[in-house]
């Protein structure tokens, strides 16, 4: 008996399902893609939130860095060069209508007289 | 077979692409799971099963010219399964394998699909399953045995009871259409 001889003859069966298949086999299709659509957005929520989650890790690491490489000495120096590099605009001739020798002989004249009393 | 736009529209999951496919192939793995599962309510519940499979998972196909034969190994694999939830297979017999039965072509070239169809559906679900896989698909008993989880001897055992059976039932039909006839 040869093999091909019933696979031949079978292959040409034909039998025809019920009218509903169609449609039980659409709605498992339907549900399926429900399914893969949930699946989906929750993948996305999922990276969403992971990624969120890696900034606000990285945001408080930087600025705890920040804090702690802002100290005291840092804040002097930044202070002094501030100081140094960027005198004020105005002149003592431009504030007190003299120059700074002046107010400062009048500051040791004043220094040298004797202090008046005041009387009652 | 389906044309390489029916497959297309067919892998990116359209609907129509999905019925009308749907609608070209059912009769024909119908009549596969049919052979394989007596109930027919069972058998179109199957292939429905196969249906979803095949179309959820074509990614795995490249071909449409293969779509046909694919579909049908699922179909039969979807059976194989069921036969295997159900412990189909649990009380077999194992028969002496050297009595070989010799299932005649000229019995059965007189035979129709149809009537073949109707003679394999009367054997129990054991001797069909092996009879389908090893006549029809092709298979031999150690891949047979592999896929339903037997020994090749009782793969070989129900073979022969199925032909044993089938043969019988030909001849009987073929006896009473003699006697009609005279």
């Amino acid at each position: 008996m040869s093999n091909n001889h019933w696979s031949e003859k079978m292959d040409g069966l034909q039998m025809s399902p019920s009218a509903t298949a169609w449609g039980k086999l659409e709605d498992q299709l339907d549900n399926q893609e429900e399914k893969q659509l949930l699946l989906a957005q929750f993948r996305l929520r999922y990276r969403m939130a992971a990624a969120s989650v890696v900034l606000i890790f990285f945001s408080a690491a930087f600025l705890l860095l920040l804090t702690l490489s802002n100290n005291q000495a840092d804040n002097s120096k930044y202070r002094q060069v501030v100081v140094e590099e960027a005198p004020s605009p105005f002149s003592a001739r431009d504030i007190y209508g003299t120059s700074v020798t002046v107010i400062y002989e009048g500051v040791q004249k004043a220094a040298l007289q004797p202090k008046e009393r005041k009387n009652g | 077979m389906v044309d390489q736009q029916t497959f297309m529209a067919l892998k990116k999951g359209d609907r129509r692409a999905q019925k009308a496919v749907y609608d070209k192939l059912s009769p024909q793995m119908y009549a596969v799971c049919r052979r394989y599962i007596a109930n027919e309510q069972d058998a179109e519940d199957i292939m429905i099963k196969g249906f979803f499979n095949a179309f959820t998972k074509l990614d795995q196909l490249d071909e449409p010219e293969a779509l046909e034969a694919w579909m049908r190994r699922i179909m039969v694999n979807e059976c194989l399964m069921y036969h295997r939830r159900n412990k189909k297979f649990k009380s077999t017999l194992e028969l002496n394998v050297a009595h070989e039965v010799i299932l005649e072509d000229h019995l059965l070239d007189q035979l129709t699909a149809q009537e073949i169809f109707s003679y394999i559906d009367e054997l129990p679900d054991g001797y069909r399953t092996v009879f389908n896989l090893y006549c029809i698909e092709g298979y031999k008993h150690r891949e047979i045995a592999d896929m339903l989880d037997i020994s090749i001897n009782t793969s070989k055992s129900q073979l022969i009871l199925a032909r044993k059976r089938l043969r019988a039932r030909i001849e009987a039909i073929n006896k009473i259409k003699r006697s009609n006839e005279q």
